[in-house]
């Protein structure tokens, strides 16, 4: 499934992933996804609902490598992902694609800024990626914070860190895993916003799974995964 | 602002800043490692420099001395031969004896009476104590007491023609403090010396001018000390005298200690022309048929080179014959012998013990010589030291039994008119065989000249004889003291490995602390993870934050590793001085010991927090970036069987029953690594069926209904590993603590047995002055006023005694020259149990009268492998009493006994190397009756003898002074391994809390259904006690293989309460962790978790 046009090859390409649980002997294994495939373009949006459960955090994981998949395969820009290495894997994490998570996960011991610029720790200094950093947090409206400390801002500030964190080193792909369920309504709106205008400006493909079907309709494109299948969402009435 | 790089160093940084209440557990665990690591280390260097302070005070700057066993020198030897080798050297009188306060209230044996001249010599009338010997006579400065010593006679004790009756002087003087510490003994125990004025001292004991230790305060060798010797000796020095004798136009050579040493004489015998040498030797008859003429001097002599001079004038026949004799008139007339007649001599030999049996030779006589001129010569009688003074025969005191009821009028007026005139003479050959002796076979050697022979003889003596070989050997004692610190046991490797539970506790802690802290921040490094930062670079992010904490840590380490050396060394002073006999051990750490226990505590640390880290590392990113704890079933509750545990503890305990059943045929060393195999074996099978008892608590169970202690043992079961580690740990220590307590022995238990460490002897006795009669023979004992009654099933068993380094655990020095014991091996057959022999044979103690250049020795078990570093077969090598090097191999060993301390040899071969030696100092004692009787003996012995300092113990309580040291480390091992146990059960505390950390989500929603707080807190508590007591009991049960055994030995003394006591402590400790932990979580993390849900 593409936005707009098809434009070979696609920047993520999904082909029937699985995952199973094994539970035991004397019981059946768990099965959460049961052959998901999906296709996004590069600078492209994606917005997949679905209720508890259903498998959203763990499809996005195996997309961001984080997981393995029992069954399928999972290609970024052609290349199948799943098939290298540890250390390859977490290259291609740290070059390719950008996480936001539900909890912000900033590390308390470092400043606003600092904590953007963890995805370039121990690659020594890198005054392009901290001009970046500087940029993107002033963009998020977080320029006169930088020194500031998670514990010193607001939810929505830490999540809006977050994802600047996520974009620092231009990935191609942008995951989000619920990236508003801990905020308040208005800091839901105003990141919600934010990853709109920051993939129409950074042209960084979004992937974002959520409950809240306000934010996947900001998508380009969005599908439904229920009984470990996608499905294109049908908004309700 | 800083550059915004974000960098190691700048994460590192704000991280342990950000986390430093979380780090200061870490940073004091390292500490406390750190602490224990250098404490350790430093207890070894202040053992080894308060043994190398006292070394420095005994030896006062001494590299050398020159200490002859029983011999004299001039006291102005010292300043010639220092003045010669260029160095400072004294001269001291060193002589055996005691000391008593003035009013009796206090007496201590074994003093060394020093005189020295010098500046610091005290005035006479003074008696400069050391503090060890003011402390036991409880004197204060200006007490009168009374030092009582030996007058050292020239002639050994044990020669023939020694007298009995010891001399003894007694000098009253006033206590003063600051004596020298001077000795040359190299044990650190303690020594008691009174300095006296040398010239008094010379006085009192009838030694004007001489001396017997000779000290040089410069490195140099033996080699070049001996030189230096030989370059300023004199005949004095080697107790020679050259006399004019102008009468008989003659030189005589003789020596204060009567006969001539044989180097002596091969030096001598070719010193000028015509030498004679002469032997005179009291016999007790001549006989020519039924008249005889008892108690006369007769001379063998004859010339010693080629083409000897003329016999007394010409008055023995140059060709007289062996078989022949000539008479002096007065003894002709008296035995009315005329020429060919045949004279009968009978005349005392010497045996052991003074023991003398009376031999017969018989001559023809050849001529008869008038008494007048060479004949009458009452300088042919050397001065026997019971004789030369005598006014009458009847006072005579020549050492053999003399019935003076058969001394004439006759007699008595020849010995006035002509004192010690010999009446009869024989050829040297005869004589020499019928009264040579291991001191020597010349009481003279004459040459025919005046002053200018006298100074030829000289001389030629004194450039012919080497010093070393009449025992005037120098020994570099520096260098052997420095070699026994060196070696001397390291208490530092001994603390290391016995602070190891402790070390392994604080380890432990830190490494818990650490993942404690890494766990609560498990997010961190999962955001890490999934922003694509390499595990490499996480990995080093944790490791360098560690290794910055291991180092803070272990720059506090060397200041808690002050406080811990210095309670230890308390220890060592105080409660645990068995282990060392040092009362005053000095603090002392080598930087290079701090910076060695810093370096290794970091690296442990280190380690400790690397492989705690690597266990996080192999948890999936997933895991660490979910806070609450996930939800699975217990690992094993369903799908793994338990039979492999079972299994596994099955097979080891069928592999530990069959260590203790194979035991039985393992010698005795063999036997303890059995059954400690055996209880590391039932340990490992305890664990193995504890696991299986916790897969058996997590199996689902029917019911509607469930207890706390059903829930608590569920959740124990749930990290399975976790809870064994925590058990194990636990059962291990109880284990140790058990096991170690076990292999306490009582000495007094068994102890009449033969093959017991006594030997079955009841006392054990030694002697500062040697016994020189048997005391199983009437003579012996009437010789110390002991009655047949008081001895009356007594046997003694006596050894003659080299002295030499004592090669006891008393001392931490290593031995580098034991003392020797001579005995006769036969006194010893079927005494003690051998740990091994060279050859299996069914009377090991005859291994000792194996010939050989080498010299059979046997020592016991301890003494051959801890304090010599030797074996069975080894070789030692030893340098006799004339400073010839000899080697003694060890033939076999004794287990456990009271023989500790030196290496015992065969007596006849402990004369061969140490014919000075006089007499018996050690004695072992069978008496017959029970403890009363024993006790008694003791008693009449200690006081009977007194004045040669004897002091009598019990067998089996001088083999208990040997277990103090053992039973000291014992008790500081269980200390210390007890203190590390508490630590570790520390650990037990950070296992609950870590447990209930995961588990705060459960053990809200359980709050959250309305559970009350003490049932939650109930269920933690039972769960992690059930923790503690299966640890605890599994290695209660384990020990139990290892205890019975022991307990059913002989001489076992298992300290059944203390033991129990320090378990019970663990266990109680582990315990007052666990409901800490358990409470403080109920308050704190459960509300937490509850808001986290």
């Amino acid at each position: 499934m593409s936005e707009r046009s098809a434009a070979p090859p696609p920047l993520l390409a999904v082909a029937d992933v699985r995952k199973e649980y094994d539970l035991g002997p004397d019981v059946p294994p768990l099965r959460v996804l049961k052959g998901v495939s999906l296709e996004l373009a590069a600078g492209a949006s994606l917005g997949i609902l679905g209720p508890s459960g259903s498998g959203k955090s763990t499809l996005l994981n195996i997309i961001g490598t984080l997981d393995t998949p029992s069954a399928g395969r999972v290609l970024f820009e052609g290349r199948d992902v799943g098939e290298a290495g540890e250390d390859a894997r977490a290259e291609f994490r740290n070059r390719a694609i950008g996480f936001v998570f539900q909890l912000h996960h900033l590390l308390p011991h470092l400043t606003c800024l600092e904590n953007a610029l963890v995805p370039t720790l121990g690659a020594g200094a890198v005054p392009r990626a901290a001009e970046r950093a500087r940029a993107l947090l002033a963009r998020v409206g977080l320029g006169d914070k930088l020194d500031r400390f998670p514990g010193e801002l607001s939810g929505g500030e830490r999540q809006r860190a977050a994802v600047v964190r996520a974009l620092v080193n231009k990935p191609r792909l942008l995951l989000a895993d619920e990236p508003t369920g801990a905020l308040d309504r208005e800091s839901a709106e105003d990141l919600s916003e934010l990853l709109v205008e920051l993939n129409r400006s950074e042209g960084t493909a979004l992937l974002v799974v959520t409950h809240s079907e306000k934010l996947a309709a900001r998508m380009g494109a969005v599908m439904e995964l229920r009984d470990g299948t996608l499905a294109p969402w049908k908004a309700r009435p | 602002m800083e550059s915004p790089a974000m960098t190691l160093g700048r994460w590192v940084r704000r991280s342990l800043w950000h986390n430093r209440r979380a780090h200061a557990g870490v940073v004091a665990g390292v500490a406390v490692a750190g602490a224990i690591l250098i404490g350790a280390l430093a207890v070894g260097d202040s053992v080894r420099h308060s043994l190398a302070k006292l070394t420095e005070a005994r030896l006062e700057g001494t590299h050398l001395v020159l200490a002859p066993a029983g011999r004299f020198f001039r006291e102005d030897l010292a300043a010639e031969l220092g003045a010669k080798a260029r160095a400072a050297a004294d001269s001291w009188l060193a002589l055996p004896g005691s000391a008593a306060r003035a009013d009796g209230t206090a007496r201590v044996n074994r003093v060394q009476l020093l005189g020295r001249r010098g500046e610091g010599e005290p005035p006479a009338g003074e008696a400069r104590l050391n503090p060890a010997l003011l402390r036991r006579l409880e004197a204060e400065d200006g007490a009168a007491i009374v030092v009582r010593g030996e007058k050292p006679s020239a002639l050994q004790r044990d020669a023939p023609l020694a007298r009995d009756e010891r001399s003894t002087f007694g000098m009253r003087c006033l206590a003063r403090g600051g004596g020298t510490e001077f000795s040359l003994a190299s044990d650190q125990g303690a020594r008691y010396n009174a300095e006296l004025a040398l010239g008094a001292l010379q006085k009192a004991a009838e030694l004007p001018g001489k001396a017997n230790v000779l000290t040089l305060k410069r490195s140099m060798s033996v080699a070049e000390a001996g030189a230096a010797l030989r370059a300023v000796w004199r005949l004095a020095d080697a107790q020679l005298e050259l006399r004019l004798l102008p009468e008989r136009g003659a030189v005589e050579l003789r020596s204060e200690r009567i006969f001539l040493d044989a180097p002596v004489i091969a030096a001598a015998r070719s010193a000028a022309p015509g030498a004679v040498g002469i032997l005179t030797y009291l016999v007790n008859e001549l006989r020519n048929g039924d008249r005889a003429t008892p108690y006369s001097l007769v001379t063998a002599i004859g010339a010693l080179g080629e083409g000897g001079g003329e016999l007394l004038g010409g008055a023995i026949p140059a060709d007289l014959r062996d078989d022949e004799i000539v008479l002096n008139a007065w003894l002709a007339e008296d035995l009315a012998a005329a020429e060919g007649a045949e004279i009968e001599l009978a005349y005392f030999v010497m045996g052991p013990f003074k023991t003398v049996t009376e031999r017969k030779a018989r001559f023809r006589v050849r001529v008869t010589a008038p008494l007048e001129g060479a004949v009458r010569d009452a300088t042919l009688m050397p001065p026997f030291p019971g004789m030369a003074e005598a006014e009458n025969c009847k006072s005579w005191d020549a050492g053999l039994p003399i019935d003076t009821t058969r001394i004439r009028a006759k007699d008595e007026d020849y010995w006035k008119e002509h004192r010690g005139t010999p009446k009869a003479f024989v050829t040297l050959r005869a004589g020499e065989r019928m009264w040579g002796n291991r001191f020597g076979s010349l009481t003279a050697i004459r040459y025919p000249g005046g002053a200018e022979t006298a100074a030829r003889v000289e001389a030629r003596v004194l450039s012919g004889l080497d010093p070393e070989s009449i025992g005037l050997v120098f020994e570099d004692v520096r260098a052997r003291a420095e070699a026994g610190v060196a070696e001397a046991v390291d208490f530092g490797a001994l603390f290391l490995g016995m602070s190891f539970f402790l070390l392994a506790a604080a380890l432990l802690l830190v490494g818990l602390l650490f993942v404690l802290g890494i766990e609560g921040r498990a997010w961190e490094i999962g955001t890490l993870h999934a922003l694509g930062v390499p595990r490499a670079t996480v990995r080093r992010l944790y490791l360098a934050e560690g290794a910055l904490l291991a180092a803070a840590g272990a720059c506090l380490g060397p200041l808690g590793g002050i406080g811990y050396t210095q309670a230890v060394l308390w220890g060592l002073g105080h409660v645990w001085q068995g282990a060392t006999g040092l009362a005053e051990l000095e603090l002392h750490i080598a930087p290079a010991t701090a910076a060695l226990g810093a370096a290794a505590s970091v690296l442990m640390a280190f380690a400790a927090l690397w492989a705690a880290l690597r266990f996080q590392a192999w948890k999936s990113i997933r895991s660490l970036l979910a806070p609450a704890v996930r939800v699975r079933a217990p690992l094993g509750a369903r799908r793994v069987p338990r039979l492999p545990s079972f299994f596994a503890g099955a097979a080891a305990l069928v592999g530990a029953a069959a260590l203790v059943l194979s035991a039985g045929a393992a010698d005795e060393r063999a036997r303890a690594g059995v059954f400690f195999g055996a209880g590391a074996l039932f340990l490992v099978s305890g664990i193995a069926f504890s696991s299986a008892v916790l897969r058996w608590c997590a199996r689902p169970r029917g019911g509607a209904r469930i207890g706390v202690a059903a829930l608590a043992l569920k959740n124990a079961s749930r990290r399975r590993g976790r809870s064994l580690a925590a058990a194990g740990l636990l059962a291990c220590g109880a284990f140790l603590v058990i096991a170690v307590g076990a292999n306490r022995r009582d000495p007094f238990r068994n102890a009449d047995s033969r093959g017991a460490g006594t030997g079955g002897f009841a006392l054990f006795a030694d002697a500062t002055l040697p016994v020189l009669k048997d005391l199983n023979a009437e003579e012996g004992r009437r010789a110390y006023a002991l009655e047949e009654d008081d001895m009356r099933g007594v046997r003694v068993v006596s050894f003659r005694v080299r002295e030499g380094d004592d090669a006891s655990c008393l001392n931490l020095a290593r031995a580098q020259r034991p003392r020797l014991f001579g005995v006769a091996p036969e006194a010893l057959a079927g005494r003690f149990t051998f740990a091994a022999t060279e050859h299996g044979t069914a009377a090991p103690w005859s291994l000792l009268s194996e010939g050989g250049a080498e010299v059979p020795a046997i020592g016991d078990e301890n003494t051959v492998t801890w304090s010599l570093g030797a074996r069975v077969g080894a070789t030692l090598p030893y340098v006799d009493e004339r400073g010839r090097e000899f080697k003694l191999r060890i033939v076999g060993t004794v287990a456990r006994s009271v023989l500790q301390g030196g290496l015992v040899i065969a007596e006849d071969r402990f004369l061969e190397r140490f014919p000075s030696e006089s007499g018996y100092r050690l004695f072992l004692l069978d008496v017959e009756g029970g403890p009363a009787r024993v006790e008694a003996v003791a008693r009449k012995l200690t006081r009977a003898m007194e004045d040669i300092g004897l002091g009598v113990v019990s067998c089996a309580a001088r083999l208990a002074a040997f277990n103090v040291v053992e039973h000291t480390y014992l008790s500081i091992f269980q200390a210390l391994g007890g203190l590390g146990l508490v630590l570790g059960s520390a650990g037990m505390g950070i296992v609950v809390l870590r447990n209930v950390l995961e588990r705060r989500g459960e053990l809200a929603l359980l709050r959250a259904v309305g559970v009350r707080e003490r049932v939650i807190t109930r269920v933690v508590l039972w769960e992690h006690l059930a923790i503690v007591v299966l640890g605890v009991a599994t290695g209660v049960l384990a020990a139990l293989p290892v205890v019975l055994p022991a307990l059913l030995s002989p001489g076992a003394d298992v300290p059944v309460l203390s033991t129990a006591a320090t378990v019970a402590l663990v266990g109680a400790t582990a315990g007052l962790w666990t409901w800490g932990a358990a409470a403080w979580a109920r308050r704190g993390v459960v509300t937490a978790g509850l808001r986290d849900e």
